[in-house]
């Protein structure tokens, strides 16, 4: 099968739902049992999501640079 | 492990890698062997010495002449430079505790590039040098996995930081209350029923409470876990974000520029000192402090300190105001000026009692205060303390001998004043034996009168006193 782009994009969706799963099994904290540092899991997760998501599309616009950082709470 | 035996000049003791000491006006570092390598390491480090050139690291260096109480302290001991005055969160104004999250947030951002990081984040971690923090929290530096992508002391920055501010600016919660009684500040879900709900669902608490609080169960029932690694780019590019967030969320629970209060306002609309006699009341002080040039100066009741202003042309502030608005206003204008003050939110009849373990923690204002001002200024304070406070007039002419080791300018003023008749309220025979002359009787119980100024027109005179010794 040959894969363009126009197939990579149709399941683009599916593939930030498996990278969103696969962060959210991340557990550490130092604060057992506290309701901030599981959100931070959260958070670790869904910037993560976007790291790859910024790369991704870096990578169909050809370029392979480092997306600059966004703010993990706004 | 080895730990030091309990010791009185020990100031801090419960980070497990050592213990902080105060013996003969310096202060030591005992490190256990197990964090020996890691602080040399740090120290070592082109980092370290940028961060402590910038002022934004306590000088730290091998001591030499050590006293003699301190001789047989186990592990290696390191010498910090003293911060002379050193104030706690219960007495900082909202500003300083902004100012104090981001300097926590510009070391981690710094550390990061280095591979290092901090162990917690904590306002107890920094100490204010006139108006700018400082860190003084050396074993709290560790090296950091470059594949790890959590902030460890994320939660305590939360706690400590965040919503100690939150409870500050929706709920009208002092901060001085918040720290006194919460030496870890608040957690989101002691927060989260008292936020409206529209507060809830919006930002900054949306992040900060709600969703912490509606997953702290989930939490519990986690309990801890093994970090997941990730690559290193991904990892920085996600700090990064965290700690930018974190940044904003400050920006958005500082104070909205300027506060204003009834105080704050006090010395722009003074209506009841003309021209005339505000500029005699300036002169004296100006040229009391420049003829005595104090090395140490305290300012009781400094509103928003036009007085303290003039005492740091020549001596290191620290004025006090109860009246937090006020004192924001002398922070951001210490900051934005480069003057020499350190604010404090404080009320002179209830100054802050010794706190922590044993009350030896934190030790209390006045204690703090005992041999280190030569000159303390009660300009238009003392009404406030004899009628709302109800304290005698012997009382206050003994504090302020108490907190001059020289010398101090008190303004009398008497009860035919109209700020005196305002808090009096009808109270009048309580005061009616007050004049000029009682005042300069209960003075030269513990001064001498250097100068009187009877301000023009009205019932003060400034009195320029030094201590008996």
């Amino acid at each position: 099968m040959i894969v363009t782009k126009k197939v990579v994009v149709s399941k683009l969706p599916v593939l930030a739902f498996l990278l969103l799963a696969a962060e959210s099994q991340a557990k550490a904290y130092v604060d057992p049992g506290s309701g901030a540092a599981y959100y931070q899991i959260f958070l670790i997760g869904a910037v993560g999501l976007l790291f790859r998501v910024k790369r991704l599309v870096a990578w169909f616009k050809g370029r392979k640079t480092t997306p600059a950082s966004h703010d993990a709470q706004s | 492990m080895h730990k030091a035996e309990p010791n009185p000049n020990n100031v801090s003791f419960r980070d497990p890698g050592g213990q902080v000491f105060r013996a003969a006006g310096r202060i030591f570092r005992s490190v256990y062997p197990e964090a020996s390598l890691t602080l040399d390491h740090f120290l070592t480090s082109a980092l370290a010495g940028t961060l402590q050139n910038d002022g934004k690291l306590v000088r730290t260096w091998s001591p030499d002449n050590l006293p003699e109480s301190l001789a047989a302290l186990p592990g290696h001991l390191v010498e910090h430079q003293a911060v002379p005055f050193p104030t706690y969160p219960a007495e900082w104004c909202p500003e300083m505790l902004v100012d104090a999250g981001n300097l926590t947030l510009d070391l981690s951002e710094a550390l990061l590039q280095s591979g290092w990081g901090i162990k917690d984040a904590t306002p107890l971690n920094i100490l204010f040098q006139g108006p700018n923090p400082i860190f003084v929290d050396l074993l709290s530096f560790e090296q950091r996995s470059a594949t790890d992508p959590t902030w460890t002391p994320y939660a305590q920055f939360v706690r400590t930081f965040l919503l100690p501010l939150l409870a500050n600016r929706k709920l009208g919660q002092s901060l001085r209350a918040i720290w006194l009684e919460n030496r870890d500040g608040l957690d989101p879900e002691r927060l989260y029923p008292f936020l409206s709900l529209g507060s809830r669902f919006s930002r900054p608490a949306l992040g900060l409470v709600t969703l912490p609080a509606l997953m702290s169960k989930k939490a519990e029932a986690a309990g801890t876990g093994a970090a997941q690694k990730t690559p290193a780019d991904q990892t920085t590019f996600i700090l990064q974000s965290l700690f930018r967030g974190l940044r904003k969320d400050l920006a958005r629970l500082s104070p909205t520029a300027p506060q204003a209060s009834h105080w704050s306002d006090y010395a722009d609309t003074l209506t009841h000192y003309d021209a005339t006699q505000r500029s005699i009341k300036e002169t004296f002080v100006r040229q009391t402090l420049a003829e005595l040039t104090p090395a140490w100066c305290l300012d009781m009741g400094a509103n928003t300190g036009q007085f303290s202003e003039i005492a740091a042309a020549t001596s290191q502030v620290v004025a006090v105001d109860y009246d937090v608005a006020s004192v924001g206003r002398i922070y951001r204008r210490a900051r934005t000026a480069g003057l020499n003050i350190l604010p404090i939110c404080l009320d002179a009849c209830r100054p802050t009692p010794a706190t922590g373990w044993r009350n030896s923690e934190q030790p209390s204002f006045l204690s703090r205060c005992e041999g280190r001002f030569d000159m303390v200024m009660m300009l238009a304070v003392i009404h406030h303390m004899l009628v709302s406070e109800r304290v005698p007039l012997g009382e206050i002419v003994g504090l302020a001998a108490d907190l001059t080791t020289r010398h101090a300018i008190i303004e009398y003023v008497g009860p035919t004043d109209p700020m005196f008749r305002i808090l009096l309220r009808g109270r009048d025979a309580l005061h009616a034996g007050l004049t000029t002359q009682l005042f300069e009787e209960t003075l030269k119980q513990r001064f001498d009168i250097e100068a009187t100024c009877p301000i023009t027109g009205m019932d003060r005179v400034l009195y320029r006193v030094r201590r008996r010794i």
